[in-house]
């Protein structure tokens, strides 16, 4: 028990200590960083399969409850895993008010860990908030030219929709008898009263999040307008698919069976969509932005096609914050040496960064599901999930994982082929980050070629809900 | 445990030459990447030598219940001996070839994961890792292509390939996926079992998913509809040219037919489409092979041709002949690509035709190398394995009842044109006065490797020979049992030494037609030089819409719609909020106008 409340609280009070030192000496602030999230990874190892529960309002029947199954143990190591090795990375670069950013990081991904373990719903929307106010204000304040529009944009609409989740979740909470938040309660009551339209807070929230059409647009401009939050975002949008997979689906079955026909079409629809708008960015980062919406719309079709595909959903989540998270710090890499994101106005880099277009060109072809790597494992159980349920969906979704490789061959050919143009003073990576980024790529590899492991890890977490 | 070293060993040394090939000297990268592909090629001849009958060899639980794990049976074996065989001397001519470029640890590397994933795709004992193998080479093939980086025509015709094939590949897919919902099992060995058991010969399910598979393998094996991209994919080291688009990657098509050829055989339609395949693209290929003005343009289309016949002869049902052809054109063929890499390396990359000739005399070792190849390209009779191998084919295709006498025609007609292409580029590059000049010498390492294959492609054809001649049958006995049985006529159209002599009469007058009309003929430029038209087609029927609907949709109208949506919600808001004053008058105003309206509608209800 210990343990998760260690998870949580550890960043917060690591952020904290890291911000009143910083004015004194900005090394220490980010040893301090690196050794709060390595020192998390630890805790993560320990509370596997730990459930936690304290008192909280009994009078409404909310409470502490917290829980590091097999789905959550594996999004809390991933969240952790990637906010170390993104930290560690840019940390090269000393920035201005480096204490209050290393401060935000670490609550925004306190706030995430706690959305993965909440096992109230109460609880829940707690983190689900709290998550996004020290992003919001990281885009603000470390973002670039157009930060102001993103954040607003961000945060009006995660919170907007946030709004909808309480009126759900309180519409939830009367509906099965009112006196509980209780997660694992909350399971076993039935829903007295419109399931559906109970259950439309949720989705919204989630679709929002994850980001699913037509709610997507507030991500193209973060992902342009912030070079590290970018990555929190790639972790911050896997709460989206989180929470459908362990609260929609689960709590209401009825309402998951009418409308996961229509998801699994927006879902595919999103992954067609996505993948043909990225194909003609100019911007690097956008395609990578689009690339996401278009693979989230596999997740979508995922999460509604049983547990196998779900199963597939959890190693996609995993492999794309890793393998997004590596080419937008990439793409952040290029940027320094070009100062410019646009495609056709530098080219070649290949030729004085051999390192950074290899390992570019490993994550591309796991985006593009090359088999071997990790996201073609995920894909494979998404892609078989969805054709049991509808063939013709299977088919299009077969076609839309080619589509990828459409976009990401202009990715990597419009930055590393050709004669070298455009750049100023181009570096390659220095060894340590090739060594981080050795850490991601061991873990596609890893995944790829023997992900029974993980799969295990997160099967076990079926074994504890209804069919 | 040998089994595994095959494909373990390539790798090794590719990781190896990815982590530490930027400092190790040339000639350590150059070692370690021949020492890799030719200890795999040990390991294979020792599993051949010491093979005692089918084996599988399960590593570790991969998906679910799909295990990473590899089947050893007379096919695989077969196709593992040719493959590391045939690489092995290809990364020995590598050397000499390479040995002023920039990259080479990149090329050997490359070069290394290419050998590993070609032996896992033939040994896979599942269609899922097959896949793995089937795409691993696929992303070689890309990189290999694209190997001259800053050559922007590389970098397309890299893209064009890796996008062709993979179209190609949904098919393969969904055929796994056909096979997994209705089969339940994507293992090689059981799909076809569990499809003997439930499928009756000519159902539908076996029919949908023959026709995917032969999809996935018209687009690795270059042939209609999707074999655009072979000929752009010259613009790689002729090496590559050698490996993967002439002897081993290209042929992934029909190891995949064959190997699944018990669900052919559940599918006249898919059979005689494979036939259909296989007779259309040989005539087309060839006809285009005829008028190139590249010689390895010449190559990359006579490939494709070549490839035809082993189609046809799968449609046909003589799967032996297929395989039989498939391994001495992987001999013949890498032995063309090589002599003409000599001429490549030796002077300045010129592969136009009309630039050279005259080499007969300057590089006397690619042109006697280049005239074995050629010879038993066009099938010269009884000294050439490539006479025995069509031989095979064209009599398999004719007394077979899935082949007949009009499938027996293009294939001749084929013939007489390979030699006219054949030798239309021998004359041209080899005779007449020289154009451009020698700079370097090839040396023994060019020379042996190129010897060795000359060797093979000469020997070989006696591991099959007709019944009217000689009568050897090594190639049958070996494949006994493996395939389906071919379905024969009960009554000959023709007496088998007949067909001998005919084929025979084809190639030679080919040869000589060859030889002798294009002494004096110039660059042409028709449709056939572009391929038919397909490129421009497939460019206004694929690309221009898909690149015309991106640009619609790079603005993201979708997102726009939802933004403008929220814009308006806004600017309303922003009109109601001008009724927010503040002053407590206008506020009871309002709410006495409002309550009137209220009442009134309530009584006037």
């Amino acid at each position: 028990m210990i343990y998760l409340a260690t998870l949580i609280l550890l960043p917060i009070l690591g952020g904290l200590f890291a911000y009143a030192i910083s004015g004194r000496s900005a090394a220490w602030t980010r040893l301090i960083t690196l050794a709060v999230l390595s020192a998390n990874i630890v805790v993560t190892f320990c509370a596997f399969g730990i459930e936690g529960y304290w008192d909280w309002i009994p009078s409404l029947g909310a409470s502490f409850h917290l829980s590091l199954d097999g789905l959550s143990f594996v999004l809390v190591l991933l969240a952790n895993v990637v906010t170390l090795v993104g930290v560690a990375n840019i940390s090269e670069h000393s920035r201005k008010r480096e204490g209050l950013y290393y401060l935000l990081l670490l609550i925004t991904l306190s706030g995430i860990i706690g959305v993965f373990m909440a096992f109230d719903l109460l609880l829940f929307f707690v983190f689900w908030e709290v998550m996004l106010v020290p992003l919001y204000f990281l885009i603000l304040i470390f973002g670039e030219e157009q930060r102001q529009k993103a954040a607003t944009r961000f945060l009006l609409l995660t919170q907007g929709s946030g709004l909808l989740l309480l009126v759900s979740i309180i519409g939830l909470y009367v509906a099965t008898g009112g006196d509980t938040f209780d997660y694992t309660l909350l399971l076993k009551r039935a829903i007295i009263g419109d399931e559906v339209l109970i259950s439309l807070g949720f989705l919204l929230a989630f679709l929002v999040k994850l980001p699913a059409l037509p709610f997507h647009f507030w991500m193209p401009s973060v992902f342009t307008n912030s070079p590290v939050s970018a990555l929190m975002t790639g972790i911050l949008i896997k709460t989206g698919a989180y929470g459908l997979i362990r609260f929609y689906v689960p709590l209401f079955p009825q309402a998951s069976k009418e409308l996961g026909p229509s998801m699994m079409i927006l879902g595919i629809v999103g992954l067609i969509y996505g993948a043909l708008v990225a194909y003609s960015q100019r911007d690097i980062k956008k395609i990578l932005a689009y690339s996401t919406i278009s693979h989230v719309g596999l997740i979508l079709a995922g999460i509604f096609s049983g547990h196998l595909a779900t199963t597939g959903v959890v190693i996609l989540l995993v492999t794309q914050a890793i393998g997004t998270g590596a080419l937008l710090m990439l793409c952040n890499h290029v940027y320094a040496s070009t100062r410019t994101r646009e495609l056709g106005r530098f080219s070649g880099l290949y030729h004085s960064m051999p390192k950074a277009g290899t390992i570019a060109l490993i994550f591309a072809m796991a985006s593009i599901g090359l088999p071997g790597l990790g996201n073609f494992v995920g894909e494979w159980l998404v892609l078989v999930g969805v054709f049991a349920k509808d063939p013709v969906l299977g088919v299009i979704a077969a076609i839309g994982i080619v589509m990828s490789a459409l976009y990401m061959l202009r990715f990597m050919h419009g930055i590393f082929f050709g004669e070298q143009t455009g750049v100023t003073a181009p570096v390659d990576l220095s060894s340590k980050s090739v060594l981080l980024y050795s850490v991601f790529i061991l873990i596609v590899v890893g995944i790829g070629l023997y992900p029974s492991p993980l799969i295990d890890v997160i099967v076990s977490w079926h074994l504890g809900t209804p069919a | 445990m040998l089994l595994g070293a095959i494909p373990l060993l390539p790798f090794v040394t590719f990781v190896v030459l990815l982590l530490v090939g930027a400092r190790l000297p040339r000639y350590a990268i150059s070692f370690i990447g021949v020492f890799g592909i030719a200890c795999s090629a040990i390991c294979a001849l020792i599993c051949a030598s010491t093979y005692t009958g089918v084996q599988t060899q399960i590593y570790w639980a991969w998906i679910g219940n799909i295990n990473f794990a590899f089947y050893l049976d007379p096919l695989s074996l077969f196709m593992t001996c040719m493959i590391s065989f045939v690489a092995t001397w290809i990364a020995v001519f590598s050397v000499r070839f390479m040995d002023e470029e920039d990259g080479t640890a990149r090329f050997f590397g490359s070069m290394n994961l290419f050998v590993a994933s070609m032996l896992v795709l033939v040994l896979a004992d599942n269609l899922l890792l097959l896949l793995l193998g089937w795409e691993g080479v696929g992303l070689c093939s890309y990189l290999l292509i694209g190997f001259w980086y800053k050559n922007k025509a590389a970098g397309r015709a890299a893209t064009k390939a890796f996008i062709t094939t993979r179209i190609g590949d949904v098919g393969l897919l969904v055929a796994m996926l056909f096979a997994l919902v209705l089969l339940g099992t994507l293992n090689i060995q059981d799909l076809l079992g569990q499809a003997a058991i439930n499928w009756k010969p000519g159902s539908m399910e076996a029919t949908i998913i023959a026709l995917c598979i032969l999809f996935a393998a018209t687009g690795k094996s270059a042939q209609l509809p999707l074999q655009t991209w072979l000929p752009d994919a010259m613009l790689g080291p002729t090496p590559v040219s050698a490996l993967i688009h002439a002897a081993t990657m290209v042929t992934a098509g029909v190891y995949l037919i064959a190997r699944l050829s018990g669900l052919f055989a559940l599918s006249p339609i898919a059979q005689t489409m494979v036939l259909a395949v296989g007779a259309a693209t040989l005539l087309i290929a060839g006809l285009c092979a005829l008028a190139q003005n590249d010689l390895k343009r010449v190559l990359a289309y006579s490939t494709m041709s070549q490839i035809g016949y082993m189609f046809l002869a799968l449609g046909a049902g003589a799967y032996s002949a297929a395989m039989f052809h498939l391994l001495t054109h992987a001999f013949f063929k890498a032995l063309l690509f090589l002599s003409a890499g000599v001429i490549g390396y030796c002077a300045h990359h010129e592969y136009d035709m009309f630039k050279l000739g005259g080499l007969k005399k300057l590089l006397p070792l690619a042109y006697y190398s280049f005239l074995v190849g050629a010879l038993c390209l066009c099938a010269l009779p009884l000294v050439t394995s490539g006479f025995y191998s069509k031989e095979f084919i064209l009599s398999g295709v004719l007394f077979s009842i899935d082949g007949g006498v009009f499938a027996w025609m293009s294939g001749l007609l084929g013939a007489f044109v390979t030699g006219l292409y054949t030798f239309r580029a021998i004359t041209l590059t080899f005779f007449g006065e020289a154009k451009t000049p020698v700079v370097h010498k090839p040396g023994p390492l060019m020379a042996i490797p190129l010897g060795v294959l000359a060797l093979f492609s000469i020997v070989l054809g006696f591991l099959q020979t007709p019944e009217d001649l000689f009568h050897i049958h090594k190639i049958a006995d070996w494949f006994a049992g493996s395939f389906p049985d071919v379905r024969l006529h009960s009554t000959l159209i023709l007496p088998e030494w007949s067909t001998l002599l005919i084929a025979s009469a084809v190639s030679m007058i080919g040869i000589a037609v060859g030889l002798l009309a294009y002494k004096k003929s110039r660059p042409v430029d028709s449709v056939f030089t572009r391929g038919l038209g397909f490129d421009d087609l497939y460019g206004l029927a694929v690309v221009v819409p898909y690149s015309f609907l991106s640009r619609l949709l790079r603005r993201d109208i979708f997102g726009e719609m939802a933004l403008s949506f929220a814009r308006t919600v806004y600017s309303m808001a922003a009109f109601l909020g001008r009724v927010q004053t503040g002053r407590l008058t206008d506020y009871a105003s309002l709410i006495t106008f409002s309550l009137v309206v209220i009442l009134a509608f309530l009584v006037l209800r």
